[in-house]
């Protein structure tokens, strides 16, 4: 066997290979299929963001190691929209896994965190479990963290399980604007995606991140049609698996697991 | 030899009778209370059996017991008892409570394993970190057997694609390990302390892949080889084989029924009469074809298929023949591996790579096969 020979082969080979991995400057928005939860990977060159990590470690580290260079063992930022398991149940995980850059999980409203042309707009702050301020039987879920993603003439809006009571609180303060995709609120709950804010948004994608077979029935029959009606495209990772949305230079790119 | 099995079967008279005399202490229906932590907990078919000191029940109800849980027993002393002849008494028509814990008193056992567990954690954390998933789940399933990590999705195809024996601390690692210390030892001191070196080493890695029944049976023998080595005498394996399973059969009988106990003498025939039969069979008429044969793994492959290809179909009804094909990509690149993996543990970042690119290598051809 000549071995000079088979190492120059091998050698060449794994050069291939981490050229096909190295990161290609394009902004990737990936909403993780972590079950009955929510998981949005944000990648551009070799920085992440992370918003919610949702129920499943396994889930979670599974999208995480498809997106991310396997060398890559940072995450720069992680927002927690609020403490329920859907939302942060593979926290603990992700510390012991990942290098964590930051975790945020109560920001102010209107705070702002950039990387490059890339920034991340928090439009409402959300709450953390110990919240002092934090009223004994408060909806977490109209509490939830809302950020808004802007690239360019990309943006995209994550709005955890937020309902129709904070949607319409948002619309009144006049912070929205016409988003490229809306990660649907609350999974596809009915009491969420009223008509007047899907207008206001009028996305042009919209990802629900919904469990397959969930015991909630999300996503809502109602929800549908209110997408429908504002005539915007839905993919559900129940039956998509990962989402993935590429931006380059003015071009949308919709790629899907399944 | 006739002198060998005469005493052989003395000795496992003897064990029978000491079991005999212990069981003889109870008296037959009668009901009694037994108090303790639980020493053992598994699923047996749909059934969850119970072990707390020499008391063993059939608990139907549910099987989510922890082990050291502090427990109280009250059930009858079976008169139909199976093994009588191993002190081994079983209560019918159980009641169990959980009790609440009694301050601790940890007993050396018990902090020993917990060390144990404690350093095999650690050693898997550095997998976690430095490699993603499934590769990092899938690399301490081969060089630990440490199946937690492994998704139920990465199981079922490895099942399919007929490799899920790689994530199972197994003989052949057992013999990596040894080989690969005693090799090194070689060069630094006497032959005697190597050997003793290498049976150390074979008895740590045994304990941090947690003491299955393929990975002890492996270190006896292969503890018995080096040591024959040591005093000159020659090693007959299947001598060995034979003795071993004896042995282990000896301690617990009822790895008669385990599955993995089978499989895994099945495994070790293969390799250890099979294989080197099929070789000096066809070894002088078709040395050059030998000689690929021999070095992809095929051969190793093909024996170990035909000796536990019968124990498979017994057990779960269906042979994976597409596991010829996977195993002869996966199982050369198993103690590269090894090699790797183990290197990450004293410098992660540099080793991740190769560890990473054969475990993504593997992960391919298990999904390739898998589908």
């Amino acid at each position: 066997m000549n071995w000079k020979r088979w190492g120059i082969v091998v050698v060449l080979l794994n050069l291939i290979w981490l050229w096909q991995q190295w990161p290609d400057g394009k902004l990737r928005v990936i909403f993780c299929d972590v079950g009955q939860g929510d998981a949005s990977l944000v990648v551009l060159g070799s920085f992440q963001a992370l918003i919610d990590t949702g129920p499943s470690e396994r889930k979670l580290f599974a999208c995480l190691g498809k997106e991310i260079p396997f060398w890559d063992r940072q995450i720069d930022l992680v927002f927690i929209s609020h403490p329920q398991v859907d939302h942060d149940g593979a926290l603990k995980g992700l510390l012991t896994r990942y290098k964590i850059g930051k975790v945020i999980e109560k920001a102010g409203n209107n705070d702002r965190y950039r990387y490059k042309d890339l920034y991340f707009d928090i439009l409402l702050g959300g709450q953390t479990s110990n919240d002092e301020e934090k009223v004994s039987g408060s909806d977490e879920n109209e509490d939830s963290m809302v950020v808004s993603l802007r690239y360019f003439g990309f943006s995209a809006l994550f709005t955890a399980d937020i309902g129709e009571k904070t949607e319409l609180a948002l619309l009144d303060t006049g912070v929205l604007k016409k988003t490229t995709v809306l990660k649907v609120p609350h999974h596809g709950s009915k009491f969420s995606s009223s008509i007047s804010f899907l207008e206001r948004l009028s996305p042009k994608l919209a990802v629900i991140s919904v469990g397959a077979g969930n015991s909630y029935g999300h996503p809502n029959g109602d929800t549908l049609m209110r997408l429908d009606q504002v005539k915007t495209k839905v993919l559900r990772t129940d039956l998509q698996g990962n989402v993935g949305v590429i931006y380059d230079a003015g071009k949308i790119q919709v790629f899907t697991e399944r | 030899m006739k002198g060998r099995l005469i005493f052989l079967f003395l000795i496992l008279v003897f064990r029978f009778s000491l079991g005999f005399a212990e069981s003889s202490k109870y008296q037959q229906n009668s009901r009694i209370k037994v108090t303790g932590n639980i020493d053992n907990v598994y699923q047996y078919n749909t059934e969850c059996i119970i072990v707390v000191g020499r008391f063993w029940i059939n608990y139907r109800n549910e099987c989510s017991f922890s082990r050291q849980a502090r427990v109280q027993i009250i059930g009858t002393i079976d008169s139909k008892v199976t093994d009588r002849f191993l002190g081994r008494l079983w209560l019918d028509r159980a009641e169990l409570s959980v009790l609440p814990d009694k301050p601790k008193v940890v007993s050396s056992v018990s902090a020993f394993s917990t060390n144990i567990e404690a350093v095999r954690e650690k050693i898997v954390n550095v997998y976690r970190r430095f490699l993603p998933e499934p590769e990092s789940g899938l690399v301490a399933g081969i060089i630990l057997g440490y199946k937690k990590d492994i998704g139920r999705e990465m199981y079922e195809l490895m099942v399919k694609s007929g490799t899920v024996h790689i994530a199972v601390a197994s003989g052949y690692n057992i013999m990596l390990v040894g080989g690969t210390v005693l090799s090194v030892c070689f060069w630094l001191m006497k032959r005697k302390w190597a050997s003793g070196v290498a049976i150390m080493a074979m008895l740590f890695y045994a304990l941090e892949a947690g003491g299955e029944p393929p990975v002890i049976r492996a270190v006896i023998m292969a503890g018995a080889v080096f040591w024959a080595a040591v005093v000159g005498r020659k090693a007959v394996s299947w001598w060995i084989l034979m003795v071993t399973g004896w042995l282990m059969v000896l301690v617990e009988p009822l790895l008669l029924v385990s599955v993995s106990f089978q499989l895994s003498m099945a495994a070790s025939v293969g390799l250890m009469v099979l294989e080197p039969m099929i070789s000096s069979k066809l070894g002088n008429s078709h040395e050059k074809l030998m000689e690929i044969l021999g070095g992809s793994g095929f051969l190793a492959s093909i024996s170990t298929m035909i000796t536990t290809a019968p124990i498979i179909w017994w057990h779960f009804g269906r042979m994976s023949w597409i596991g010829i094909l996977s195993n002869i990509l996966i199982l050369p690149l198993v103690p590269i591996l090894m090699i790797t993996g183990a290197a990450m543990q004293v410098v992660p970042r540099v080793f991740s790579y190769p560890t990473y690119a054969i475990a993504h290598w593997m992960v391919g051809v298990i999904r390739f096969f898998g589908v």
